[in-house]
């Protein structure tokens, strides 16, 4: 007690450096430290957003090609249906048509 | 009440020793501000003076107003200022010369900054006078920025005069309180 009472200056001295130093730590913490973490949490979002816009335009670009795979798939076979159908007026073109159906769809060459 | 007064005139002191205010009684800024830091050391020589003598007295004015002058701007901020951001101190974040040995970076390496900055302006009337108090009040430097951070952190008021108002008020307060 004696201590105290002789040296409360220097404890007081002490204790403000300590509690400002404790409580300047917390709210700089608090406020600081809650600001980093929104801003990562924004990171994290839109680097999902990018993600799905990533996997959407793939998604379209995939259909693009099956419905441009499907049309081509079409012709084809309408040409085909044509060139057996009357192959004198297609001859011309009946081989070369059916080679590139068979090379496309990984088939012998035609004889 | 005395003690209070020369707190205040501390206060005063060391915060128009500091920048961004209108340069008084038609001097230059720089030649204004060398004005302040003589006075505001002025306390430490005339304690040094009292208790050891003339040469003790303008050896501690002298070194006193040196340290006045170090820079100190890697710390005022106490880590709430970042590399690169608006506002940062004009020297970055670079340690100044007194703080490289202190580890760690943030807020509380900033902070024993600070309490190191104060140290040297206190520490050689402390020697002088013999008084560990008076040589260690230096580091309530770090406490009067902490507290004005803390008042900016909760109220968004700008703080900027404030923190070097507290720290004046402090060291001065400081010593007045342990002579008188």
């Amino acid at each position: 007690m004696m201590f105290v009472l002789a040296n409360w200056k220097a404890i007081l001295a002490a204790a403000l450096i300590v509690g400002s130093f404790g409580a300047g730590w917390q709210v700089h913490g608090w406020k600081y430290g809650a600001e980093q973490t929104a801003a990562v949490v924004a990171t994290q979002k839109a680097e999902k957003a990018d993600y799905k816009v990533a996997v959407q335009t793939e998604e379209t670009q995939a259909k693009t090609h099956q419905a441009e795979d499907a049309k081509a798939q079409t012709t084809i076979q309408t040409v085909i249906r044509y060139v057996k159908a009357d192959p004198a007026y297609c001859g011309i073109h009946a081989d070369s048509v059916l080679q590139l159906n068979n090379q496309r769809e990984g088939l012998p060459p035609a004889k | 009440m005395i003690e209070l007064i020369i707190a205040m005139i501390g206060g005063l002191l060391y915060r128009m020793r500091g920048a961004h205010h209108e340069p008084l009684l038609g001097l230059s800024g720089r030649a204004q501000k060398i004005l302040y830091m003589i006075a505001f050391s002025s306390i430490y020589a005339t304690a040094a003076f009292c208790s050891t003598g003339t040469w003790a007295g303008l050896i501690v004015w002298a070194v006193t107003f040196g340290a006045i002058t170090t820079g100190h701007a890697s710390y005022i901020d106490l880590a709430h200022v970042v590399d690169g951001s608006t506002g940062a101190p004009a020297d970055g974040q670079t340690d100044e010369w007194y703080g490289r040995w202190i580890p760690g970076t943030g807020y509380w390496h900033e902070f024993a900054g600070l309490a190191v900055s104060g140290l040297l302006i206190t520490l050689p009337c402390g020697l002088a006078t013999l008084n560990p108090i008076i040589g260690l009040s230096g580091a309530l430097k770090a406490p009067a920025y902490a507290i004005g951070w803390l008042i900016q952190d909760w109220t968004e008021l700008n703080m900027f005069f404030a923190r070097e108002a507290f720290t004046g008020f402090l060291l001065w307060g400081a010593l007045a309180w342990v002579i008188l």
